[in-house]
């Protein structure tokens, strides 16, 4: 089976934030992302996920080196804003053609 | 008023919540459950509230209107000026926290319409028009301070080049689903005939107390949660969480009683929607505009600190502060 390397990126941030987030990924040209609410607790307090004052959202997006690097700098603008977001970024093996860049 | 005033199903399934809490017991709702019911609790209120405003006076409808803006825009400036009363909160989390007490809890104010309800006491409709209007006005008032504090901050050098979007967060203010909601209902129930109302009476009516008990037992268990944050808010928040709804109680009876002249049931009501503080529409609202505030105090406060106060003290209290004052 073919596939590519791609980097992988986690964004978690509140679900306030959500239409945000898929305004400045599609503004970067990835080709899709998921995303799926989550709970949890840390520096926010308790993220119980029961009301949405109270919810996270995770987003996944595969993406190229030079797209990761456009998407970064456009999250690092909404933490200096001082919102809260926790990302990851990881090597991704993608065997899916339509997500190799 | 005595314990007994405490002893109606709602106000029992909330204590049975924190007391499952405080035990660890893994009593939980399945994810989604508490948004599904809070969506039919404002839409059964507002389906009863707009049948009733459709026979009310639109004059009595209007001041309401009025004096709940009054109250929306007030009562966040009046908290703003105590928690900065002697720098004790930074200027961010002042306005986050004070637009909270601006905008009202509907699970308090369906308490309360509980409580009046078992006691057999009527009340009048309005202050569910004025629920409504007070939900946006205090969001606006704490995205004002928080962008003033910023200009103020970057005159000081010790700010960031942050600005308020104010676009798309007055069209969340102004079309928030709860809101939307709650309003859209209120029309059905005020334009729907009254034949038709019928056919959603058990709907509307007869399951409402028992999905209330639902929902209470929810808000305890959750209450419960936040009350282990009261080390991390400190003191000064926490007296601030109790202080508060006592102002804002009283405001609201001179209101209901003075200025609008509601009977005993609809003054708690006024005096209950100026002592809650919204857990539902300002929260997300703030965290959005306001990233620089810690969200957990906020949401320990109005849910860990004056959503149970208000439901074991200020309803009780307020009643028997609105009945000596109305008389």
């Amino acid at each position: 089976m073919e596939s590519c390397n791609e980097k992988m990126l986690q964004i978690i941030g509140s679900s306030s934030l959500e239409f945000v987030l898929k305004k400045i990924l599609r503004e970067v040209g990835v080709n899709g992302f998921t995303f799926f609410n989550v709970r949890g607790d840390g520096d926010s307090g308790f993220q119980s996920g029961q009301f949405e004052s109270d919810s996270n959202v995770l987003f996944m997006v595969v993406l190229s080196d030079e797209k990761r690097e456009t998407l970064l700098n456009r999250l690092a603008g909404l933490l200096k804003r001082g919102h809260h977001l926790t990302i990851f970024s990881v090597e991704a093996e993608v065997f899916s053609p339509t997500k190799c860049d | 008023m005595g314990l007994d005033s405490l002893l109606i199903p709602a106000v029992l399934f909330f204590a049975l919540g924190v007391f499952a809490r405080l035990v660890k017991s893994d009593l939980k709702f399945p994810e989604g459950m508490s948004k599904g019911i809070s969506l039919y609790l404002l839409m059964a209120i507002g389906l009863k509230g707009g049948a009733a405003l459709a026979q009310a006076d639109l004059t009595v409808a209007v001041q309401s209107i009025f004096w709940a803006l009054v109250l929306g825009f007030t009562m966040p400036l009046i908290g703003y000026s105590l928690l900065r009363f002697r720098n004790r909160i930074d200027r961010m989390n002042a306005a986050a926290i004070s637009a909270h007490y601006g905008s009202v809890s509907a699970a308090t104010f369906l308490t309360a319409v509980a409580f009046l309800e078992a006691l057999n006491v009527s009340h009048e409709t309005y202050p569910i028009i004025m629920m409504v209007v007070m939900e946006t006005p205090a969001i606006v008032i704490g995205l004002l301070l928080a962008a003033l504090a910023r200009k103020e901050m970057e005159k000081n050098g010790d700010g960031s080049a942050s600005v308020t979007e104010w676009k798309p967060l007055m069209h969340e203010a102004l079309t928030n689903g709860y809101v939307i909601l709650l309003l859209g209902a209120m029309v059905v129930g005020a334009v729907a005939p009254e034949a038709a109302m019928e056919k959603v009476f058990p709907f509307s009516h007869e399951i409402f107390m028992g999905v209330l008990c639902l929902f209470l037992l929810d808000m305890g268990i959750e209450a419960a949660r936040r009350m282990g944050a009261f080390k991390k808010v400190g003191m000064v928040l926490v007296a601030f969480g109790i202080v508060m709804p006592m102002i804002g109680g009283l405001l609201g009876i001179f209101v209901g009683a003075s200025l609008l002249g509601f009977s005993v049931g609809g003054t708690l009501l006024v005096a209950i929607l100026a002592a809650s503080a919204s857990y539902i529409a300002v929260p997300p609202a703030m965290r959005f505009g306001v990233p620089e505030a810690n969200p957990s105090y906020y949401l320990t406060l109005a849910l860990g600190i004056t959503f149970p106060f208000n439901v074991v003290v200020g309803i009780p209290l307020f009643y028997s502060l609105s009945n000596w004052y109305v008389g």
